[in-house]
């Protein structure tokens, strides 16, 4: 026999408790998981949305709360575009608009000379063209969603709109996008000559040292941000405050995990205060009766923090499968947002075995003896 | 640890006492014990005898006096349990038994935390199993077993390490008639056929008279000892 067929073999004596020790730290390691890879979602949902449409770099406003919050003047395109090194400029309003008989769509405007009209993933229908006024492509995610097909009617910002195509997109934000005409974008919004920002498209195969001298370059021409595609969330307050408000809450959460085990190992070595005693008893040393306690509960953690995956993998499948939330963002736990909540739960659960294991070894073992 | 000559283990002037110094266990008791002894302690209850066995285990600890063990004062809860692994067995009267483990497995708790592997644990702990006569129930639990058993099981577990010194507290006093006299033979039989040191405790005048060497305790004081230079006082 070892040390760990004899946790096991301790931690089997409860099976209830047990159990419900590892449902419960599953639970909050879940929680964390899928609140941690919220953010995480965000900023990959918009990098991948906005590298899908086209973009290298992206220039948007300097000192913007939000990514997609800020204005730019629409005049600021051909300035961008005599950057050498620049070989396309598109200008693009990204904008939340209301729509009628359901709640908030994310709607894209682009100038109806946009390469990335001619580039999209038409799967019904057509793309937009010179000289459409009120009309949309919608994504294929949305589109169903709505029961949508082209020459059906959408009412956007209480304006009508005819859905002229249907784009299957790869990205989970474009698969929920209304695209429009800029200009129309602009009129519903009251935002008239402004965009969100510009796409940038470089030289073909251009180094790293070239592109940071193109973007000091972009830079230059005025109060702007140039970012990569995948970084443009990076400098967005909101997100910022979300990541922030994930962590605290799942450090909340994991710390309330790990006052779980201790409550499961405090009540475990209180019942067996005469077990121990008698395992003192038999020449077991302090350090082996502390291993042994902290053991069972670093078991508790390692099976927690496995359902905990389990939980948060789910958890975020069922995130997606809520259309407000699944139109836009993505929800997939990776390998590197898991490693935050996992180390973080079997630190909480090692923290909270070892006072339980502290208390099983401060009695005599005589004393120990006596109290069972 | 090096075994001595004698006195294998000694006690020089140790006091013990419960609730803030109101009940006095052990008052200044000195005394030698002698590799290969067999000792009965006996006295009414409360008289200090499994207080003073509690404190040659080190599982309990005097407040002031000294323990020496082979000549050399052992003070540290460190030493203390590096004596009961290797050299100091303990039989209690209640067994303390793992319920869920094995009469095997509770053997092998005495060899973890050793050099042997899990299968030569399981080898010494069936051979410790066999020597009390209980090769056949090696695979049972607790529950499975009778009283005798039980008390057989936590003997095995003390023995399995060959201690130099046993300490059995009250080893009989659970046990119907029968199985008293069963566990008595086999620990009383242990000096002779392996050099080792008894110190039992009992309320039983039979079970002490058999032991060469007998020591009464009354109200924390030895009262009598049959052998007089055993005593250093």
């Amino acid at each position: 026999m070892n040390m760990l067929g004899l946790a096991c073999n301790n931690l089997r004596r409860r099976p209830a408790r047990t159990l419900l020790s590892i449902l419960g730290f599953g639970l909050t390691v879940g929680g964390a998981v899928a609140l941690l890879s919220l953010g995480q979602g965000i900023s990959t949902g918009v990098g991948d949305s906005l590298s899908e449409r086209g973009a290298e770099l992206i220039v948007s406003q300097r000192a913007s709360t939000d990514a997609f919050g800020g204005r730019l003047p629409e005049s600021l395109g051909p300035r961008l575009a005599e950057v050498p090194g620049v070989t396309g400029v598109s200008s693009e309003m990204i904008a939340f608009v209301s729509r009628s008989g359901g709640g908030p769509m994310l709607a894209a405007g682009v100038p109806l000379t946009a390469p990335l009209l001619r580039d999209a993933p038409i799967i019904a229908g057509r793309s937009l063209r010179p000289g459409d006024t009120r009309h949309v492509v919608l994504g294929d995610s949305i589109a169903e969603s709505l029961g949508l097909g082209p020459g059906a009617t959408i009412e956007l910002q209480e304006e009508e709109f005819e859905v002229v195509g249907i784009a299957r997109w790869a990205s989970r934000m474009n698969r929920g996008l209304a695209l429009m005409p800029l200009a129309e974008l602009q009129a519903i919004t009251f935002r008239p000559g402004q965009v969100t920002g510009f796409h940038i498209r470089l030289e073909a195969n251009a180094s790293p040292a070239r592109r940071s001298e193109i973007r000091a370059r972009l830079s230059s021409v005025g109060p702007v941000l140039v970012s990569e595609a995948a970084e443009v969330m990076d400098s967005d307050r909101n997100v910022a405050v979300l990541n922030a408000i994930s962590f605290a809450v799942s450090l909340i959460a994991l710390a309330l995990g790990g006052l779980n085990v201790l409550s499961t190992q405090l009540m475990s070595v209180q019942e067996r205060t005469r077990e121990i005693g008698m395992m003192a008893a038999i020449g077991w040393p302090d350090r082996r009766l502390v291993a042994l306690i902290v053991l069972e509960g670093m078991l508790l953690g390692v099976m927690g923090c496995l359902l905990g995956i389990v939980v948060g993998v789910a958890a975020s499948g069922f995130f997606e499968a809520i259309p407000t939330i699944g139109h836009f963002i993505s929800f997939k736990p990776s390998v590197s947002g898991l490693v935050a909540p996992l180390v973080g739960g079997l630190v909480m659960c090692l923290l909270g075995a070892l006072y339980p294991a502290w208390r099983a070894v401060r009695l005599s073992p005589a004393a120990a003896l006596r109290r069972g | 640890m090096t075994r001595p000559a004698s006195p294998l283990l000694a006690f020089d002037n140790v006091i013990r006492s419960f609730d803030g110094g109101r009940v006095a266990a052990v008052r200044g008791v000195s005394l030698a014990i002698g590799a290969g002894e067999c000792i009965a302690l006996t006295g009414r209850s409360g008289s200090g005898k499994t207080c003073l066995l509690n404190i040659a285990g080190g599982i309990d600890v005097p407040e002031s006096g000294r323990v020496l063990w082979c000549g050399q004062p052992v003070a540290s809860r460190r030493a203390w349990s590096a004596l009961r692994h290797s050299e100091i067995g303990i039989v209690f009267q209640e067994f303390n038994l793992l319920p869920t483990l094995t009469a095997r497995q509770n053997v092998e708790l005495s060899l973890m935390g050793g050099s042997l592997g899990d299968r030569a644990q399981r080898v010494q702990a069936e051979a410790a199993l066999a020597r009390v006569g209980l090769e056949a129930r090696t695979g049972h639990l607790p529950a499975e077993l009778s009283g005798g058993e039980r008390q057989r099981v936590a003997i095995a577990r003390a023995l399995v390490r060959s201690p130099a010194l046993l300490l059995a507290d009250e080893p009989t006093g659970s046990l119907d008639s029968g199985n008293a006299a069963s566990i008595a033979e086999l620990l009383l039989g242990l000096p002779q056929e392996r050099g080792m040191t008894l110190l039992l405790v009992t309320h039983d005048d039979t079970l002490a008279a058999r032991c060469p060497r007998q020591i009464r305790m009354n109200d924390g004081l030895i009262v009598t000892d049959s052998s007089p230079e055993g005593a250093m006082r």
